[in-house]
């Protein structure tokens, strides 16, 4: 509806992609993420919407909690789109600083102008938003199964109020996070970025503070699926500041120029 | 209100401090400082020397291994001793004496007194609890582990869970059903269960953070004793639930000691990772500061409550709400602080999964994650959910309607 | 008819800056720029010359259909109005709230009424309220009592509302009764005249002294038949219509205002670093808010049913609200309340306290959500 001159994916294209990505994210092979996505001709798709594409290969990373390695080669691509210069791999360093690991593992620290820094960072910070989005999204639907299907005094423990309020809550967060990653990706400025980690960092920590409360003591063992989602919430959350941090810092810029941007417009 | 213990209370206090001192090695600094092997080891050669010298169970009458001394002297040695970081006695005692030494005496005859005080008094024994079963969690009452009578023995088949250092356990004390005829809260039984026993097995359930702290507990034609039954039979629910209140009484004065203690290390890392002038964590260490402050009120309030009247109410509730709450919300701080550093573990690990790490205890990442991560998140869950806590406080304190129950009672 | 080029109507975004320029350049529009209410009675009264200007201009009429005295185009036309309205610090005039909520309803369900009423309602000669809750129905709105009876070619009104917000000011009302038998299919809902005898309308003074709702209490007012609203017992399915108007089209307006509310209050007050991380949660929830209602925006305008995720609209609303006036309240370091200049602030603050109880609780809203959007049993 808004004047938009990008091309989308269309929504069935999209339902396939989610599918193979799916498959992709989680198959045990030992191939590189790159080759494994080649093959589904991610390129093309990546071309034709890569807003759409890498929010949804994050999304489903962490809905699967995935351990493949998309960031590094993602950031890559991006150091490459932005200096010409090509790399396998890339992880931030401290501000004006990289890593770059090329294709047989060689690693070796570049410095690079604050901008294309700042670039970098923004991009890693969208990308790990999405995932948190994905893990938000997953405890909160998985929750919701178990509480239908756990019973104590002779009720599904989803009756109680105090239960569907709290994953109520979550839910809301976590549409609106997800607002904030389709706009950072469409409108590629850190500001929006920052502001949708930083909702996504506090959205996924909730949304998983919410769902073990309803998982119980079940939540806690080893076996369980739950404690995988939640310590890799805390570390993604740490990754690019954390959301208590950002929320510092947005504010303090929101102090300091006395402007408050409006992200989005009709 | 007056803080001031009696000075009855003060003498007696001189007398813990007295022994700790002449007890506890020259260079303490708390269980923390030991590594948990070490820390097992001294727990149990400590315990020893606690039974010799009377210093468990000191409200126990004098033939059973105390000294008949009162609650506030329970009180008042808890204190003392988590001041001086030293362990009141071993974790699995929480159970064994704290809840089935005490319920003994309330509710034993002589001779199960007489068999099984000494055994706990001493440390030999070591009894754990039974009650959550996989179906019986909040509504504990719903429980199915089925007792019947044989002759003069119970037979018994079901599953309990949560069973806390079940694997340490000489035996296991049980609620079970008894009568299946009765309603729900009556028909339950309290049975003493020794291991080894031929129908009873111990499995362990490693949690999130990779230990075996908890065990299912598996009955299969399990044959016990009639006569191991605490209490009257089918009884057995009032028989558990008369003593709660007293632990938490007890646990009201020593939490905010441990919880200061844990902010104090808190305040420690703000200093190590140099952010003791940030005014965002200086708010935050604030409002530590408060909450633990109030703690120590509440829990002022709760102990004053407990030893006039001998019982504890539904403000058990409030306390339990605050500090598991204030809890969760502390130890994110101290995540915070480690940074980008918390995502490496190292150092020692948590000797106990409730609560604040011991006095002591270095700021390593391994600490503060497992006790976020475990302790500190699975503290609004134990012993009755942060849900069912404000459903308590809802309709007993404030005496707001009661949710209509759609099941028999 | 209004002198507007042709193109300002292609998108919501260069009628935005046609608005703009209109309002920063005409003359006739400056005593309106910056204006804080003394009161609600006063802002009634001042900003009638302003919704008449707009009016007369054409800019309100945009997002209206013809046949109802407007310009055509959809919601977004609107929505692009009260975004230009608080980001030049224009007071929104109140009748504006009521527009979104009632008008798309007189349009589906009668509109004949539309068509006759609709433009001296948006120019502002006509003022409208809502008429709905009870004292002993709030939350549970369907136990209504209030009695619609036939009378000859229409009908009498017996009952009592309450909570109707600027009751006291306005001529008519819209208003839900029981037509019929018990719960939600004896309701009909219908817009009765206030200046009646039959009906008597009482302010409420809220806890910062202004009057925003009133009391009406009902005694044979009449109701001609072309005034129901939709069919006779007809009124649940009027009300859940008027939903999602309520929770979409407000939540788009609000997150005007909170953003404006925080630049604002940035000026107004030093820095202090103490409040950054508030200030930050405040406009993260903003942010959040504010496309999720653009999308909303959107959909009404694509004219898609919105379904039970309106109730998110609510929930996203409520925090982003209470975010932001803690943030202000905090920022302003006691000059909210105490200082007689923002007066008109602390009433908006005040009446904020609100937002979690009206237009269906938060509560009500988190339980829609658990039930009908995730799926989780019911008991």
């Amino acid at each position: 509806m808004r004047n938009d001159t990008r091309t989308t994916l269309d929504p069935d294209m999209i339902d396939m992609l989610r599918s193979s990505l799916r498959h992709v994210l989680t198959d045990e092979s030992t191939r590189p993420l790159a080759d494994r996505l080649a093959d589904l001709g991610w390129k093309e798709v990546v071309d034709t919407d890569p807003a759409t594409a890498l929010r949804t290969l994050f999304e489903i990373k962490g809905d699967t909690l995935s351990g493949a390695d998309a960031l590094g080669p993602s950031l890559a691509s991006k150091y490459s789109e932005l200096t010409g210069a090509s790399s396998a791999s890339v992880s931030i360093g401290r501000p004006g600083h990289l890593t770059l690991v090329d294709g047989s593992g060689a690693e070796n620290e570049v410095s690079v102008d604050e901008a294309t820094w700042a670039a970098l960072q923004a991009h890693g910070r969208w990308l790990v938003a999405c995932e948190l989005v994905g893990i938000g999204r997953h405890v909160i639907a998985s929750a919701v199964e178990y509480t239908k299907d756990r019973v104590q005094y002779g009720k599904p423990i989803g009756v109680f109020q105090a239960l569907q309020h709290r994953l109520a809550s979550a839910h809301a967060m976590v549409v609106g996070a997800g607002h904030l990653i389709t706009e950072a990706g469409l409108d590629g400025d850190p500001w929006t970025a920052t502001v949708a980690k930083c909702m996504a960092g506090q959205t996924a920590e909730f949304a998983c503070t919410q769902a073990q409360q309803c998982y119980g003591a079940i939540g806690f063992t080893f076996e369980h699926e739950f404690p995988a989602y939640l310590r890799r919430t805390y570390t993604l959350d740490r990754m690019f500041g954390d959301w208590r941090t950002l929320e510092h810092e947005i504010g303090s810029r929101l102090q300091a120029t006395r402007l408050v941007p409006r992200i989005g417009s009709l | 209100m007056d803080l001031r213990f009696p000075d009855e209370a003060e003498a007696w206090r001189a007398e813990v401090r007295s022994f700790l001192a002449a007890n506890l090695p020259a260079d303490w600094r708390g269980l923390g400082a030991l590594d948990r092997d070490e820390a097992e080891i001294f727990s149990n050669a400590w315990r020893r020397t606690l039974a010799e010298h009377r210093m468990i169970g000191v409200t126990w009458p004098v033939e059973y291994g105390g000294r008949g001394l009162t609650k506030l002297h329970q009180v008042v040695l808890a204190q003392e001793f988590a001041l001086a970081g030293a362990p009141i006695y071993r974790i699995a005692d929480t159970t064994n004496i704290k809840m089935l030494g005490n319920t003994l005496l309330a509710w034993g005859t002589e001779e199960q007194k007489a068999r099984y005080m000494p055994g706990i008094v001493s440390g030999d024994a070591t009894w754990v609890q039974g009650y959550s079963e996989p179906e019986a969690g909040s509504d504990l009452a719903g429980l199915k582990l089925r007792a019947e009578r044989d002759g003069d023995d119970w037979v018994l088949n079901g599953q309990k869970i949560w069973t806390s250092r079940g694997m340490d356990g000489t035996g296991v004390f049980t609620l079970a059903r008894t009568d299946p005829n009765a309603s729900k809260h009556r028909g339950i039984s309290f049975i003493l269960c020794e291991l080894p026993n031929p129908g009873i097995e111990v499995r362990p359930i490693r949690t999130l953070t990779g230990d075996d702290e908890f065990c299912e507990v598996f009955y299969t034609d399990a044959r016990v004793p009639v006569a191991n039954t605490i209490g009257p039979i089918d009884e057995g629910w009032k028989v558990a639930n008369s003593l709660l209140g007293l632990e938490r009484g007890e646990e009201a004065a020593t939490n905010p000691i441990f919880f200061r203690a844990e902010l104090d290390r808190i305040v420690q890392l703000a200093r190590d990772v140099g952010r003791a002038d940030d005014p965002v964590i200086r708010d935050r260490l604030a409002w530590c500061h408060t909450k633990v402050e109030i703690m120590r009120i509440l829990g002022y309030r709760i102990l004053t409550q407990v030893l006039r009247d001998g019982r504890i109410g539904p403000e058990a509730s409030i306390s339990k709400l605050y500090w598991s709450e204030y809890h969760q919300v502390a130890t994110e701080l101290a995540i915070d602080l480690l940074g980008a550093q918390a995502m490496v573990r190292e150092g020692r690990k948590p000797f106990k999964h409730f609560r604040a790490d011991e006095p002591g205890a270095a700021n390593s990442t391994n600490s503060w994650i497992d006790v976020l991560l475990m302790n500190a998140r699975s503290g609004t869950v134990y012993a009755g959910t942060s849900q069912v806590q404000r459903n308590i406080i809802a309709e007993n304190i404030l005496d707001l309607p009661k949710e209509p129950r759609l099941e028999r009672p | 008819m209004p002198a507007l080029a042709a193109d300002t109507f292609a998108t919501p975004a260069k009628y935005a800056a046609a608005l703009a320029d209109f309002l920063a350049s005409d003359p006739r529009a400056q005593p309106y720029v910056g204006y804080r209410a003394p009161s609600l009675e006063h802002a009634a009264e001042h900003l009638r010359g302003f919704q008449a200007l707009i009016f007369d201009e054409g800019w309100s009429r945009l997002g209206w259909p013809e046949s109802a005295g407007g310009l055509g185009g959809d919601p977004r036309f609107r929505a692009a109005m009260f975004q230009t309205l608080w980001d030049l610090d224009f007071q929104i005039p109140e009748p504006f709230t009521t527009l979104e909520i009632l008008v798309p309803v007189l349009l589906v369900f009668a509109p004949h009424l539309a068509d006759e009423l609709l433009p001296g309602l948006l120019r502002g000669d006509d003022t409208w309220a809502q008429a709905f809750s009870e004292p002993d129905a709030g939350s549970d709105l369907a136990s209504l009592r209030t009695r619609l009876e036939p009378d000859g070619d229409g009908f009498r009104l017996y009952g009592q509302k309450v909570w109707s917000t600027f009751g006291h000011l306005s001529r008519r009302s819209v208003l839900l009764a029981r037509s019929g038998g018990p719960g939600h299919k004896g309701l009909t809902m219908v817009l009765v005249d206030l200046d009646q005898d039959g009906a008597d309308v009482r302010p409420i003074r809220a806890q910062d002294g202004e009057n925003h709702f009133s009391e009406i209490f009902l005694d044979g007012a009449y109701v001609p038949r072309e005034r129901v609203i939709g069919e006779l017992g007809q009124g649940w399915a009027v009300a859940m219509y008027m939903l999602q108007w309520e929770r979409g089209a407000w939540g788009w307006l609000q997150q005007g205002r909170f953003h404006k509310r925080l630049e604002q209050m940035l000026a107004w007050a030093p820095t202090d670093e103490r409040h950054s991380a508030s200030i930050g949660h405040a406009y993260t929830l903003a942010a959040a808010l504010r496309l999720h209602t653009r999308d909303t925006v959107e959909r009404l305008a694509r004219e898609e049913s919105l379904g039970p995720e309106v109730s998110i609209d609510k929930l996203l609303l409520i925090d982003a609200e209470t975010a932001t006036w803690n943030t202000v309240r905090e920022h302003l370091g006691g000059r909210l309340e105490t200082d007689p200049d923002f007066h008109w602030l602390f009433s908006e603050y005040m009446f904020s306290r609100a937002a979690p109880i009206y237009g269906g609780s938060l509560e009500i809203q988190r339980t829609l959500v658990a039930q009908r959007v995730l799926g989780m049993p019911r008991d």
